[in-house]
């Protein structure tokens, strides 16, 4: 069986070089010699370049006519602007008739006034008006352009500079509302990339801001310095590349959620030892805690230098509108210009 | 459309590309006196890094005296000026006792509510001792007097809308308002040139945002037809809404938008309007209600209005006027109305008073006055700086006029030369515009008088022979010349 498979191959060989040695098979070209094996390599290479030469499959594009996107437009049909109306959303809050102090008019009654955060008593104060009054007189109401194009009034750098007298700070930055203090110092300060520890319990312009500045943000139980203390850590091990990550915490003086005053020589002890900085919102502390009323700084016993950045709203004790943003020089140089050039 | 001389083109990115070069030497340097001095931080990162305030400190800084001028009376038709100096180079500036008078351009004080006023003041003041300057709480706990109830119906009524919903900041009406009004899935299509708060309220609510180009209602429709047809990104789900964002005057360009093309276009393809008129509402229109009234659109057409008050009534906040339902909406879910603190009762009074006057309901016809005088104003305004050769910009009737000034140098050039023939602009370059394109920006007056805008315009004229930013030949009939130019958006 063997020898028969090997005859028949030895055949074969034999038949093939036979036919690579046949006469027309040696033709000399040129002076190069040409054996018959050129042609089967020929030819391979004929096929290789049909095949190359064919177009891959591809299906076909075919964009939508006008005529379909006619009918697609035609069926699309939107969700209406807002929700269905529910009995809750009706709710009307009362109206007050006169100034919201500790006693106020709701319908013709005199009722106590629990709900306003006027913790001085200042609203209705004989002073404060006589003073809003001579300056409404000076100045009109409103400023009419931002502070960069002659909305600067006179008035606006006296004030700034009275509150960092106050507070002991070089210098502070005034803010139209104080919902937006928060929101928008949070990202003038903390860019993408940057870390940020925040306490859960923050109120929701802070959690605004924190959304806005596209940081990282890791939460810590709500005024738990244990949790603080092993967050800072996680974060200080998952980041060895810390000298050019910006990293800060987030606290609340006085909670406006939960009503907890938050321990800041703790804060400040983590801060120095871990290399954080630290943004503090005064709102419902300035003008209430400490012998003086300079807030929580005093009231811990923490000299305000420490603390890198503090915010405060000033409609609670200060019976104002607006916000302040105040901290140490460095801090107030880049904020002044980066919202000046804004 | 601007388009700008060939030469200013190549002239503007020279001055630019020195100053680059030039800021560049001076980082260096800095690095190497702080290496040398050594740093104070301790181990903390610095606040900012490298080019990040790039062009705030070697740019921004060296002519920081043309911002933030301190004034020391109400923002009238003339303001007194507060002098500055500075010793270190303009890297701070100090306030000096020195005062100078100056004709105020800059100013966005439409119907001059901006000084003490005969009808408005006394009853600001009355309102103050009867309400107090805060009333220290949110709207929903005890916020709400009386008088922001009045306030609302005033509004809505002149605007034309059945309710609407008042909030203490307009920057911040719009960046809270659009998060409330559409998410994600949703689709929002904004104009190329709004303004950054509508920027952010677009960004911060997690719809899809795309840009149709300036003011042209044929890219908004095929923009419109193409994300029909294709549906959410990934998903190719349809949309759940569609929301068209556009500005009545946009106050960088000083150009109406053209909206009788836009809501019917928008009207066809069921996507809702959202008109922002913070410089539209009470400067234009024939009895001050916007743009609406202009170009003759019915309000029921525009589902969401929303303004300002800083500008033509002398106040401050901001307004959404729409539906009733859409206002109790807003007043359930929009965290501007529940967290904030309610507007000041004597700017309120100040809106009411000011839409009084404006709509006559005081007894004369002042607000009448106001409105043909400022009309008259800016009309004769443009018309004769456009005869000087300056390129202004922006549609008849509408009191903003930008002029063009290109070169980075012209910026404080212009500024100066124009306050110390006692006249005070604005100017206004990159990042608010594009970097080619800087320009000063002239918001006209209704208390400005004849006699007022004649030396605006020779002290404007003998300053614009002095740094050369008489584009245009001066003629009376505005030829422009086609060859030679690059077309710039």
């Amino acid at each position: 069986m063997a020898s028969v498979a090997m005859d028949m191959l030895k055949a074969a060989s034999d038949w093939l070089t036979f036919a690579f040695d046949a006469p027309f098979a040696r033709a000399v070209v040129f002076g190069v010699n040409i054996g018959g094996h050129l042609f089967v390599e020929g030819l391979l290479v004929v096929v290789i370049i049909f095949l190359l030469s064919q177009k891959s499959y591809k299906p076909p594009k075919r964009p939508l006519t006008k005529k379909e996107i006619d009918e697609l437009c035609d069926e699309w049909a939107p969700e209406p602007l807002i929700p269905k109306i529910t009995d809750d959303m009706k709710y009307e809050p009362p109206a007050l008739e006169s100034a919201a102090g500790p006693h106020t008019l709701i319908n013709g009654t005199e009722v106590i006034n629990f709900a306003s955060a006027n913790y001085l008593g200042l609203v209705g104060h004989g002073k404060l008006l006589e003073a809003c009054t001579r300056s409404l007189e000076k100045y009109g109401v409103g400023s009419c352009g931002p502070r960069g194009f002659y909305g600067t009034i006179d008035v606006h750098l006296d004030c700034e500079a009275r509150i960092a007298k106050f507070l002991g700070t070089p210098d502070s930055i005034l803010y139209s509302y104080g919902l937006s203090t928060m929101f928008s110092a949070i990202p003038a300060f903390c860019k993408k990339g940057d870390v940020i520890v925040a306490d859960e319990g923050v109120h929701w312009a802070i959690q605004n801001g924190l959304q806005l500045s596209r940081s990282t943000v890791v939460y810590f139980k709500h005024n738990d310095m244990e949790s603080l203390r092993n967050m800072l850590e996680k974060v200080t091990q998952e980041n060895k590349r810390a000298k050019k990550l910006r990293r800060y915490i987030v606290v609340e003086a006085v909670y406006q959620n939960s009503g907890q005053i938050a321990p800041l020589d703790e804060i400040v002890r983590l801060k120095e030892k871990y290399r954080f900085r630290v943004l503090l919102d005064e709102s419902n502390s300035l003008g209430v805690l400490g012998s003086t009323g300079r807030g929580l700084t005093e009231y811990c016993k923490v000299p305000v230098d420490k603390i890198d950045i503090i915010t405060a709203a000033m409609g609670h004790a200060l019976a104002t509108e607006g916000g302040v943003c105040t901290g140490n020089a460095r801090v107030i140089d880049h904020q002044y210009i980066f919202w000046a050039a804004a | 459309m601007i388009t700008i001389p060939y030469l200013t083109a190549l002239t503007t990115y020279f001055s630019y590309g020195l100053l680059f070069v030039f800021g560049q030497f001076r980082d260096f340097f800095r690095k190497i006196a702080d290496w040398w001095l050594g740093s104070n931080l301790q181990g903390y990162a610095p606040i900012c890094l490298g080019l990040e305030d790039f062009y705030t400190r070697r740019l921004y800084l060296r002519i920081q005296d043309c911002f933030g001028r301190p004034i020391a009376s109400p923002p009238d038709s003339w303001v007194d000026l507060v002098e500055r100096v500075s010793k270190d180079n303009n890297k701070t500036l100090q306030r000096t006792a020195k005062i100078s008078r100056c004709l105020n351009l800059g100013s966005y004080n439409y119907l001059g509510f901006a000084a003490a006023d005969e009808y408005c003041t006394p009853r600001v003041i009355e309102s103050l001792k009867r309400f107090s300057p805060s009333t220290c709480s949110t709207r929903v706990d005890g916020g709400t007097t009386t008088l922001h109830n009045e306030l609302e119906e005033v509004v809505a009524n002149f605007v034309g809308k059945p309710a609407a919903i008042v909030f203490g900041m307009g920057y911040v009406t719009n960046s809270a308002v659009l998060p409330a009004l559409i998410g994600k899935g949703g689709l929002i299509i904004s104009d190329s040139l709004n303004h950054n708060s509508i920027v952010n309220g677009a960004r911060g609510s997690g719809a899809t945002v795309r840009v149709f180009q300036h003011n042209m209602p044929d890219h908004l429709e095929k923009v419109l037809r193409e994300q029909i047809a294709e549906g959410q990104p990934r998903t190719h789900r349809p949309w759940k809404k569609i929301m068209v964002l556009v500005e009545g005057i946009y106050s960088m360009e000083g150009e109406l938008c053209k909206l009788p093309e836009i809501v019917a276009i928008c009207k066809k393809y069921r996507a809702y309007v959202y008109l922002d008129e913070a410089h539209s509402i009470g400067a234009i229109g024939k009895t001050g209600r916007g743009v609406c009234e202009l170009l003759g659109v019915d309000t029921a057409d525009v589902d969401i209005l929303m303004g300002t008050f800083t500008k033509s009534f002398g106040s401050c906040g901001g307004y959404i006027a729409g539906s009733k339902e859409l206002i109790q909406y807003m007043k359930y879910s929009c965290p501007a109305h529940l967290y904030a603190t309610s507007i000041s009762p004597p700017a309120a009074q100040q809106i009411i008073s000011a839409i009084r006057v404006i709509l006559g309901e005081d007894g004369t016809s002042r607000g009448a006055q106001k409105l043909a005088r400022i009309r008259e104003n800016s009309n004769f305004f443009r018309s004769e700086l456009q005869k000087m050769g300056f390129e202004v910009l922006g549609d008849n009737d509408s009191p903003v006029m930008p002029v063009m000034l290109y070169n980075p140098a012209k910026i404080p050039a212009f500024s100066r030369e124009c306050l110390k023939n006692q006249v005070a602009v604005v100017t206004v370059a990159f990042p608010a515009t594009p970097l080619l394109l800087a320009r000063a920006r002239i918001c006209i007056s209704a208390s400005h008088t004849r006699e007022d805008l004649i030396k605006a315009l020779e002290v404007f004229s003998k300053v614009g022979d002095l740094i050369g930013i008489k584009y245009f030949p001066a003629e009376p009939d505005k030829q422009q010349q086609d060859d030679g130019r690059v077309k710039l958006e």
